[in-house]
């Protein structure tokens, strides 16, 4: 565990995110985010998340305005139905994992999306990355449905979802039926 | 995050991408386009936008974004070269080869064909050989043109390499278009699983079989003619992988695939496999005539990605799993009904490690190909037969001679109809079973004390509706063995199994009392009648047993469960949780299931009346604030509940060592008896280990005496891969 692991953050502020912010934040969201990725996203897929809803993204900032933690998501009717949540991307620096940070992070953006009359808030995780796996399940989460071989490295993933209210029964279960959007497994 | 080029495998996408990169360029030189260059203009109207400000149409989805590409980025940037690198790769494919080099070069694109089968892409294996990219680039319009020389001519002398890496190239690339031709021709399960794209080349596809082994045959005439050209050991080993190579091509030659003896053709392959291994030692590393820069000559539009590799070994291992399971799967032809024929794919399906995408593909064929199942039944018998066998035994509805009769009036020609419109269409068997009485002249059971109230068979519907509820099970079995459920749904996810599966124990039981009626009412039953009476009551027992048994070991799981959430050894089903209800989080877990009309999913309330014993609000967590929870209070609830999860385990354990020795005829296993039996011991072991933590927990409930129990009990779970069988969670449970 690094040198910064070991002295608790000093106070972190949770910061919601705004298209004004992006030249101060953008390249360290991305820097942040791309950190574990074997193929980064480009730049027009942050904008599609933050740019639609930027609301819906939060920044954990340290003292000096670093960014230490990152949230991105988006909420729209799935597939004509309901209005459905998803959470993105997650990503808490090295060092500073482990001390609830993307727990908060999750919890700000969940808060928003119900606010903002989500019916049901869906994500994915590799299915080794049991951290992030605790975090949803103790938010109430559930594990809907396992993904064959997909990320990149071959890892399957778990569809995660949380429902926030009662569909009608007629709402079809089809919603897992097509090619999914890649998205990264959060790190918590 | 998930894979980039993953966009460029959807069927649809990648046909556009793939005539996007390879016309466009060609276009581009015939029609001498007249090129403007717009950076000017460009950025002009860039200037009108904010930082930030995205540019989307309103159809533009995340899937399509994700696709994007940033020029300049090495990541993705296809024409990006580092300061330095050069295009081409500069490898001389004529010179001359040693044999250890050969062997070696041999090995590596084995290896590489096998990371193709594992799901990896051509370009991150195969398609990085240079020897490959030569033979078939540019596109050879006849088989002698897919040589290393190409347009020149040829020299003499360099046999090794002219003769023999040649011939065994041409012989794996033409297995690669079997293999990827018999993957296209079926369903595979994900696109993930299998990366069919061939960056616009093409596989040999228009060369026979016949010229390819015929190739190999001169190959290994020439080495085992030169004497003089090598020590023996490389000889052998030449001629044992071309032997291999014109063998295994054989086994996966679409023609006759239905043939039998294809079977013997795997055998051969895999009693081949030794040697291999064996001789690997002589290859040399060639790892010069591999190179990602022969991606960028692919119709791809990602940048070059890194080879994927495996070592020999592993690729051995794979292999062999291939040859035995192509062996194996031509046994499903031993499947005489419908009923052995589901058990086979079942069993088959569940090895582990699973079998590779090209054998399910290839069952898929030997199961249904070209309308006929297993080369012999049309779909229309299997259904009869399988109608006959669980609901209709010896009925008129199921005579094959029905749809020979072209007189309307006859009621045996509206029988075929109707018949025919349900298989064909999967019509409303309700309707269709009503309609049919008419003509069958059907007779309800008619209850002694209430004549009036008449019971019908509906047999379509019972059918039908028998195959949904075992699909449930199923459905509800494989969250197990995938680990959908968390711990604290394990108790109910195990009840909803038992609550199916005692639904289609009674379901059975309606079955069984119309089929007796029926028999009563023959006088004098046909031989013929009498043996499909006797199959479908022996059907209708076996199905019984293994409905209980199912009914039985999942009862006890869910009350084993119970208990240990009720001792707050593990979270409690469905507990509350901040942003979620117990009651939100169940209709999320059933939502597959409602919309099957019937069976009803059960209501919130009552399923939770099932699985969660009224445990004490209590922290589970902290010792040190929870209240005792001693025997007094464990001897009612904890005590009863387990007295219950013992005495359903108990019962599941007779029943499952019933079934592990029931005959392959009863338990509609022929052809996969061997595997069968492994499953069903497995589920035996899984079941008294299961009986084994009762008595564990009951011994240290009995022993607790003033002590908390949670202090005395420790549990594990285990992960689905270590348990006996996947579909039964069985936790470790010990004293401490």
């Amino acid at each position: 565990m690094s040198q910064a692991a070991l002295t608790a953050p000093t106070e972190l502020r949770y910061v919601q995110y705004h298209s004004s912010k992006e030249k101060i934040y953008l390249s360290a969201i991305r820097q942040l985010i791309s950190d574990d990725l074997s193929e980064p996203y480009s730049i027009y897929v942050y904008r599609y998340f933050l740019y639609q809803w930027g609301d819906l993204c939060f920044m954990a900032l340290d003292e000096q305005d670093n960014l230490i933690g990152v949230v991105i998501s988006k909420l729209e009717p799935h597939r004509g139905g309901p209005m459905r949540g998803y959470i993105a991307m997650l990503a808490v620096r090295q060092g500073y994992r482990g001390k609830g940070i993307a727990t908060e992070l999750v919890r700000k953006t969940l808060d928003v999306m119900i606010e903002r009359d989500a019916d049901e808030i869906a994500l994915e995780t590799e299915v080794t990355n049991t951290a992030a796996m605790k975090l949803y399940e103790r938010l109430g989460f559930l594990r809907s449905k396992r993904l064959h071989r997909y990320y990149l490295n071959g890892n399957s993933a778990f569809r995660f979802m949380l429902l926030v209210k009662e569909h009608p029964a007629a709402y079809e279960y089809d919603d897992e039926a097509q090619a999914q959007l890649p998205i990264r497994p959060p790190s918590a | 995050m998930a894979d980039l080029s993953k966009l460029s495998i959807a069927p649809d996408q990648r046909d556009l991408r793939q005539q996007h990169q390879s016309i466009a360029p060609l276009q581009f030189r015939k029609k001498r386009m007249m090129t403007v260059d717009i950076t000017s203009e460009f950025f002009v109207a860039a200037s009108a936008l904010d930082t930030g400000q995205l540019v989307k149409d309103e159809h533009f989805t995340l899937f399509e974004a994700v696709g994007a590409l940033e020029i300049m980025d090495p990541k993705m940037d296809s024409g990006l070269l580092p300061s330095g690198e050069s295009v081409e790769h500069d490898y001389d494919v004529l010179k001359e080869l040693l044999p250890g080099e050969v062997i070696g070069i041999m090995d590596q694109i084995l290896c590489f064909e096998m990371t193709w089968h594992m799901g990896h892409p051509l370009s991150q294996s195969l398609f990085t050989s240079a020897y490959i990219d030569r033979l078939l680039w540019p596109d050879p319009k006849t088989l002698e043109q897919a040589r290393f020389e190409r347009d020149k001519t040829p020299g003499p002398g360099n046999e090794l390499l002219h003769l023999v890496l040649r011939a065994y190239c041409l012989g794996l690339i033409k297995t690669c278009d079997f293999v990827r031709r018999s993957i296209m021709s079926e369903q595979y399960y994900e696109e993930e699983d299998f990366v069919v794209s061939l960056y616009h080349r093409k596989l040999l596809d228009d060369f026979g079989l016949a010229d390819i082994s015929m190739k190999l045959e001169d190959a290994m005439a020439y080495v085992a003619r030169k004497t003089d050209l090598m020590d023996l050991p490389f000889r052998e080993a030449l001629l044992n992988r071309l032997e291999f190579r014109k063998m295994l091509l054989s086994a996966v030659q679409l023609d006759g695939f239905l043939d039998h003896q294809r079977a013997r053709l795997w055998e051969g392959c895999l009693e081949l496999i030794p040697m291999l291994s064996q001789t690997n030692k002589l290859g040399l590393p060639s790892e010069k005539s591999f190179s990602i820069k022969i991606q960028r000559k692919l119709a791809s539009s990602v940048p070059p990605r890194p080879i994927v590799k495996i070592s020999f070994d592993e690729a051995l291992a794979r292999l062999s799993g291939i040859c035995q399971n192509g062996r194996d799967a031509y046994r499903v032809l031993e499947s005489h009904s419908g009923t052995h024929l589901m058990t086979f794919v079942l069993t088959y399906q569940s090895r582990k490690p699973q079998p590779l995408v090209y054998i399910r593909c290839l069952l898929q064929s030997l199961v249904f190909s070209e309308m006929r199942v297993l080369g012999t039944m049309t779909l229309k018998q299997l259904l009869y037969d399988d109608f006959e066998e669980l609901v209709l035994p010896a009925d008129v509805l199921v005579d094959p001679t029905n749809c020979d009769i072209e007189a309307p009036q006859d009621p045996r020609f509206q029988i075929s109809k109707r018949m025919d419109a349900f298989a064909t269409k999967a019509a409303n068997a309700e309707g269709v079973d009503i309609e049919l009485r008419v003509y069958t002249k059907e007779e309800p059971i008619r209850e002694v004390s209430a004549p009036n109230k008449v019971m019908w068979s509906f047999p379509l519907s019972s059918w039908a509706y028998y195959y949904k509820l075992r699909q449930m099970e199923w459905t509800v079995q494989m969250g197990f063995e995938l680990e959908v459920y968390q711990v604290d749904e394990l108790a109910g996810m195990y009840w909803y199994l038992h609550h199916l599966a005692s639904t289609r124990l009674q379901h059975i039981e309606r079955i069984r009392t119309f089929s007796t009626h029926r028999l009563k009412r023959i006088a004098k039953p046909s031989f013929k009648q009498k043996t499909s009476f006797r199959r479908s009551f022996s059907f209708l027992d076996f199905a019984t047993l293994e409905a209980s048994a199912i009914q039985s070991f999942a009862e006890g799981l869910s009350c084993l469960f119970s208990f240990l959430a009720y001792l707050g050894l593990i979270p409690a089903p469905y507990h509350p949780l901040p942003y979620s209800t117990p009651a939100l989080r169940y209709s999320l877990r059933v939502r597959p299931f409602l919309s099957v009309s019937l069976p009803e999913v059960p209501s919130y309330p009552e399923f939770a009346s099932r699985v969660s014993l009224h445990t004490p609000e209590r922290d589970a967590g902290d010792p040190s604030h929870r209240t005792p929870l001693t025997k007094i209070e464990t001897n009612d609830q904890a005590s009863s509940i387990l007295d219950v999860a013992d005495q359903a385990l108990k019962a599941a354990r007779k029943d499952w060592e019933s079934i592990s020795k029931a005959k392959a005829e009863t338990a509609r296993c022929v052809g996969c008896e061997d595997w069968w039996r492994t499953s069903v011991k497995n589920v035996v072991r899984a079941c008294i280990t299961a009986n084994i933590m009762i008595a564990t927990s009951k011994k240290a409930i009995s022993n607790a005496a003033s002590k908390d129990v949670r202090d005395i009990l420790k549990v594990e779970l285990v992960k689905s891969n270590e348990l006996y069988h996947a579909w039964w969670m069985v936790p470790r449970i010990s004293a401490k």
